[in-house]
């Protein structure tokens, strides 16, 4: 009885997908994109762990350092014995460094003594974090112990001013001594490596800012384990006099003369390595390209997950209860959802709450009744929808021309429109790519619904008793999902081109009042800190890499993903 | 008139072989009629325009079909591509509708009139109604398990759900000659004849009376034709099912049939019992399609005398005054000018030429 | 196809009201108002302000004003940011430069993209053919803001053979024409790749290749028109890319542009600006593919327009 020899029954059964999926994986340039796409994906997502540093967090003292460069690190509390050649308005320049953390307690210890008329310690509030500025908790000077109190200091955030002339003689007295606390290691050789000890300005050397005589003493706390604890001081080309940890002087450093050659805490090094380098105010670049990826690639998946969810429903909708192939209930559902979406931004920035009720309203009424009256197919029946058909046949067509005008536009004109009208907000930014994307993807999935309408399948599904949902959701969605699926993968890195696009040309997108610099944005900055001679190249260069390879990467995959599900492939291996 | 199934007695100049047809017909009780379709229009409305639609012309796929189905029996519907066969099924299984069709005329289906009818009215009548696709590759969704696509009759109708339903899957594969198995795989897995029996299986899923056969074999090989030819034979014995089974040329009706329609533009223009139409047919158009079957006898083919048809087949876009077949008709070329006029002015109407045997051709007696 | 053009010539004012209107609207319903930038804006200056642009009119007449001067005067009003210029100026200052940009990028686009693609249709499969190809996808691929700056660091910053900003000197030029052209001339040279290898297949050219012409003459006066028939229609889109390119690429180079202006306006919310640029655009669009319709048209007699 059988027709064919029961080939079937040797080869294990395979879904669609499996099928297409098998195909994919012998394309290697998908492949290729599968790997950049889950790597990417996946550092992305892990920004907020695996980051290393802050990436808003400036290190002016370090300023733009190519690729590779490594900064020796220590945590927390500093103390600075300053020589008699300091020049205290360096001082100040100095404090400026030690920044936006409210880990650190900064002790100033003048000596040898000096006369001076006043010092400015200005401290750098940090802009993240405007309430947990630094403190100054102290300032030592060589014969006594002053309290901000006693110094008369108002406003400790800002600016500590220290008019008190300094007392004339002061011993060799150390405040305390010296023992090895368990954990800190340091290694010690005879020259230290410049580039590990950057100080304000890279091309002068701390000798020249402290003074021959400049004696240091680190000290700093066990460090807390936090976001903040990144270190922060960095010394250059200066003998350590002495260093203190959790307040207790470190073994072995008492000597003069001996520079740090490898510092340790704890077993972990205080070495960190900047993997890209840092930019002109000594932002970590890694970090902040993948800070900038991530936001990059939740604006592509976001607004395209809200087009294709909106899209697949909208398309497949109109496109099977459409009932001519030029009258396009979606373009109607479009206009209307586009309108809504400003409205909606419009009321979410809290102005022009008319204008947004009036979208609303569009969307409430015309979406559906565009789909309820459409003609005898429509859910009102027959009679009412043959009589409402004909006038919402030619408000679908005049909205359709209408829409058409619009996008006679290129469509990023109308993105800036609506974000120079509704503010840079992520939200308008999402309405606008998301709005358009979905339309684009409405018209795809009605298109596939149209003549998927057509095959037989559909009539037997009907024929089998099916209702108008069961097919709908059984029969055209997961047909026209290997579209979906194709156009999704194609629309992420549209979208990231999209949303780099407008931070490239300034429009970035602002979240509580910051700038969220995304991979556009990066890529702008690097451009205009490109030196003669190609100097600071990395600040492009890195980003643009990351970019165009997650591009490539999502663009190989999709149309790896086009050829896996191509039907004509199908059967073939 | 129509093919009145207890016909009005023959006309007296019947000729020997009318009379020998009109016995069979009279020998075998034709028994109650299952499907009526009396004047059957399909005609499709061509739109222009985007706000304001305008309509520029009319396709008269199916223009005025009367036929008639009795309890048990097999009806071969053939003509020859386009002349409206699957848009005829379709209408009468209800998936013709507008605003893309208009359908006019009556479908009664056990009594019951269908045609126009919606909501559950059209699905009960669906679950006794069945049909049979043309293309095996499309009328199977790719995206499905075969258990899926043949138990979704069951789990619509309310009939199986479940492990029950699972079971009557298994049978129903069995039925056609497929295997339980085979439940879980998806329709490229199949051959083309496979896939016909799984759309078979799915058709046979609610128990139907009857079963619209839409050139269920012109899309495969002619090796595997037969096979699915017998098995539909087979299963007709086996459930009593009636049968429209529809195909393009006279031979595999020939099979199969117990009474056979030809369909020319859109309308009916010969009905009979098969002996009837094979050896006696009445329409020129039918015996310029029986002429063009080769015959296995070497002699007689030898013999075989070609009636061509000359010039395209006609759009059915336009309304036909007369006759639709006068300009390409054999016969007419022989025919008086006062005949000739009335095959260009007066359309032949579907009457009784013989017991059980209507033609619609003003000329049935004449020969070519 | 007069008749074709006639028709969408008169549709061409109801699309431009429907822009003007548009963006007038849009503009007027942005939330805070056109002057919330101004915080400490003495009242009498802010009502000056309001009584120049007719803030202080109800909508529609301001509307109403507005139309009447676009369309009698082509008047695009005062900016809202820039003392005692007119959008008009701004406009007439930024479009020239706008136009010669687009005009260098033109034409490296069509002659390197046609010249690439004819010369990898007639070595079909050879390493030229792969490499400019690859090249090509990857043109397509990288955004001109990434390849534009890489470019800058490579021939202004590094070599220093070209120029970092301006537009005077050829010098300045170069490099925006090519950031503009490049994905262009890659589309181009796929397109190009493609007619040419689907027109010589085909019969005509056999024999013109079997009459005996030379194979340069087969190329030019046979191949060419008709393979260069996708190029032409992608002529049509390809001009609203390469407005939303040269948006990127007067940036890049600092071109005193229109679409520097565009963007310095919606930085700068100066909505009358945002409003004068975004209905020259319009115009322009409509206008180009309404004549890259008709060259369509002209060269391929299968289509006809009614
Ligand atoms: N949905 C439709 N719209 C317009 N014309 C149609 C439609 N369906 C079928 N037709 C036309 O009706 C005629 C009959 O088609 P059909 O019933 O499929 O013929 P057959 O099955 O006999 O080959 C053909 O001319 C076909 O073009
Ligand atoms: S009516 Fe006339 S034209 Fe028609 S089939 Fe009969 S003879 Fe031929
Ligand atoms: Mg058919």
């Amino acid at each position: 009885m059988t027709d064919a020899p029961e080939k079937a029954n040797a080869v294990k059964s395979r879904g669609l997908w499996a099928d297409a999926l098998r195909r994919l994986f012998k394309n290697w340039m998908a492949v290729f994109g599968l790997i950049v796409v889950i790597l990417v994906s996946s550092t992305s997502i892990l920004a907020d762990w695996i980051i290393p540093f802050d990436p808003s967090y400036q290190q002016r003292w370090v300023g733009a350092k190519p690729p590779g460069h490594e900064q020796l690190s220590v945590t927390n509390e500093v103390r600075v014995t300053v020589g008699s050649e300091t020049d205290p308005r360096n001082l100040s320049t100095f404090l400026e460094g030690f920044g936006p953390d409210e880990t650190h307690e900064i002790s100033l210890v003048a000596h040898p003594p000096r006369e001076l008329e006043e010092i400015w310690i200005k401290i750098y509030k940090s802009r993240k974090y405007p309430d947990r500025a630094p403190k100054v908790r102290e300032i030592f000077f060589p014969t006594r112990r002053e309290t901000l109190d006693e110094l008369a200091i108002t406003d400790p955030l800002h600016t500590l001013r220290v008019t008190d002339p300094l007392p004339k003689a002061i011993g060799d007295e150390e405040p305390e001594p010296f023992e090895l606390p368990g954990g800190a290691t340091f290694r010690v050789k005879k020259k230290i490596d410049a580039s590990l000890l950057p100080l304000v300005d890279p091309e002068r050397t701390a000798i020249e800012w402290f003074g021959t005589s400049a004696k240091l003493i680190l000290q700093w706390e066990r460090p807390a384990r936090s976001e903040n604890d990144v270190v922060r001081i960095f010394l250059r080309g200066r003998r350590i006099e002495k260093i203190l940890m959790n307040g207790e002087p470190v073994e072995g450093f008492s000597a003069p003369g001996r520079d740090i050659e490898e510092a340790t805490l704890d077993g972990e090094p205080m070495v960190h390595t900047h993997l890209f380098g840092t930019d002109d105010v000594g932002r970590d670049v890694l970090s902040r390209v993948l800070k900038g990826g991530q936001i990059s690639l939740a604006v592509g998946l976001i607004a395209t997950l809200v087009s294709v969810t909106i899209g697949v429903a909208v398309g497949a909708t109109s496109g099977f209860l459409s009932d001519s192939q030029v009258s396009s209930a979606s373009m109607l559902a479009g206009a209307a959802a586009t309108m809504a979406a400003c409205g909606i931004a419009g009321v979410a920035i809290g102005g022009s709450t008319p204008g947004a009720i009036a979208a609303i309203v569009v969307l409430v009424l015309f979406v559906p009744t565009s789909f309820v009256c459409r003609g005898e197919r429509g859910l009102l029946g027959p009679s009412i929808g043959r009589l409402l058909a004909s006038p919402l046949t030619t408000v679908d067509g005049l909205l359709m021309r209408f829409v058409d005008i619009i996008y006679t536009l290129p469509y990023m004109f109308v993105v800036i429109l609506l974000m120079v009208v509704f503010g840079r907000n992520l939200f308008v930014l999402f309405a606008a790519l998301g709005a358009v994307q979905w339309l684009t993807m409405a018209r795809i999935v009605r298109g596939q619904t149209l003549s998927l309408k057509r095959k037989e399948f559909v009539d037997a599904a009907e024929v089998s008793g099916a209702s108008n949902f069961s097919i709908i959701f059984n029969h055209i969605v997961p047909n026209v999902l290997g579209v979906v699926a194709v156009y999704t993968t194609l629309t992420i890195p549209a979208v990231i081109l999209q949303e780099s696009f407008l931070a490239f040309i300034g429009l970035t997108v602002q979240v509580d009042g910051e700038a969220v610099e995304s991979w556009g944005a990066l890529i702008n900055y690097g451009l205009n800190q490109l030196e003669d001679g190609g100097g600071r190249s990395w600040l492009l260069l890195i980003p643009a890499a990351f970019m165009s390879v997650t591009l490539f990467g999502l663009n190989f995959l999709g149309d790896g993903l086009r050829d896996a599900l191509d039907p004509r492939m199908r059967g073939k291996s | 008139m129509t093919d009145s199934p207890n016909g009005a007695a023959s006309a007296p100049d019947a000729g020997a072989a009318a009379a020998t047809a009109a016995g069979t017909v009279a020998a075998r009780d034709l028994g109650e009629p299952l499907l009526e379709v009396r004047d059957l229009r399909v005609h499709f409305p061509q739109r222009k325009g985007v706000i304001f639609q305008s309509e520029v012309g009319t396709i008269r796929a199916v223009d005025g079909v009367d036929l008639t189905v009795h309890k048990g029996e097999t009806l071969g519907l053939v003509g020859e591509s386009g002349c409206g066969k699957s848009t005829t099924a379709r209408a009468i299984i209800g998936l013709t509708r507008a605003p893309i069709a208009r359908v006019t005329g009556s479908v009664k289906f056990d009594g019951q009139e269908i045609l126009g009818v919606g909501g559950n009215e059209l699905r009960d009548a669906r679950r006794s109604l069945q049909m049979i696709f043309q293309d095996p590759f499309a009328s199977l969704d790719p995206r499905m398990t075969v258990g899926a696509i043949v138990s979704e009759p069951l789990r619509n109708f309310g009939i199986a759900r479940g492990r029950e339903s699972e079971g009557r899957v298994g049978e129903l594969l069995e039925t056609v000659g497929l295997s339980r198995e085979h439940a879980l795989r998806y329709p490229h897995e199949f051959s083309g004849g496979q896939r016909q029996r799984i759309g078979v299986a799915r058709a046979l899923a609610p128990e139907p009376r009857m079963i619209l056969a839409d050139e269920p074999v012109s899309a495969l090989d002619v090796s595997i034709q037969a096979q699915i030819v017998n098995l539909l034979e087979d299963l007709r014995t086996r459930f009593g099912l009636t049968t429209l089974f529809i195909a393009h040329d006279l031979a595999i009706v020939r099979h199969i049939s117990d009474r056979v329609a030809v369909m020319y533009l859109g309308t009916v223009v010969e009905i009979a019992d098969k002996v009837a139409i094979y050896e006696e047919p009445l329409h020129p158009y039918t015996r310029a399609l029986l002429s063009a079957i080769p015959i296995p006898d070497p002699a007689v083919e030898a013999k075989r005398r070609r009636i061509l048809l000359t010039g395209d087949v006609p759009s059915p876009d336009r309304e036909y005054p007369g006759c639709r077949f006068a300009d390409r008709c054999p016969l007419r070329r022989k025919l008086s000018r006062t005949d000739q006029a009335r095959c260009d002015e007066e359309p032949p109407k579907l009457h009784d030429a013989r017991t059980g045997h209507a033609v619609a051709c003003h000329f049935p007696d004449e020969s070519v | 196809m007069l008749r074709y053009i006639l028709r969408r010539l008169l549709g061409l004012p109801v699309v431009l009201l429907i822009l003007v209107t548009i963006t007038f609207f849009l503009a007027r319903v942005a939330p805070g108002g056109p002057f919330s930038a101004d915080k400490n804006v003495p009242p009498e200056i802010k009502a000056n302000i309001e009584a120049k642009y007719h803030l202080d009119k109800p909508l529609h007449v301001q509307y109403g004003r507005y139309l009447r001067d676009v369309v009698t005067r082509g008047d695009l009003g005062p900016s809202f940011k820039h003392k005692d210029q007119t959008v008009n100026e701004i406009i007439e200052r930024g479009l020239p430069v706008s136009f010669q940009l687009g005009f260098l990028a033109a034409i490296f686009a069509v002659t390197f993209g046609v010249s690439a693609g004819v010369i990898a249709s007639i070595r079909q499969n050879s390493w030229f053919d792969y490499g400019s190809m690859s090249v090509a996808v990857l043109g397509m691929t990288i955004p001109n803001f990434v390849v534009g700056p890489i470019l800058v660091l490579l021939f202004a910053r590094y070599w220093k053979v070209f120029n970092v900003a301006g537009w005077e000197e050829l010098k300045d030029m170069v490099l925006p024409a090519i950031t503009l052209g490049l994905p262009f001339a890659a589309r181009i040279a796929r397109l190009t790749r493609a007619g040419m290898l689907e027109i010589v297949g085909q019969d005509f050219i056999r024999t013109a290749r079997a009459k005996g012409l030379a194979e340069r003459v087969v190329i030019v006066r046979h191949a060419l028109k008709g393979g260069l028939l996708p190029v032409v229609s992608f002529l049509g889109p390809g001009l609203s890319y390469m407005m939303v390119g040269s948006l990127v690429v007067e940036r890049i180079f600092r071109i005193p542009g229109l679409g520097q202006e565009f963007i310095e306006s919606a930085l700068n919310r100066d909505y009358t600006l945002v409003n004068g640029t975004v209905l020259v655009y319009g115009v322009i669009l409509v206008v180009m593919n309404l004549i890259v319709d008709v060259v369509y048209g002209y060269l391929d007699p299968r289509i006809r327009y009614d």
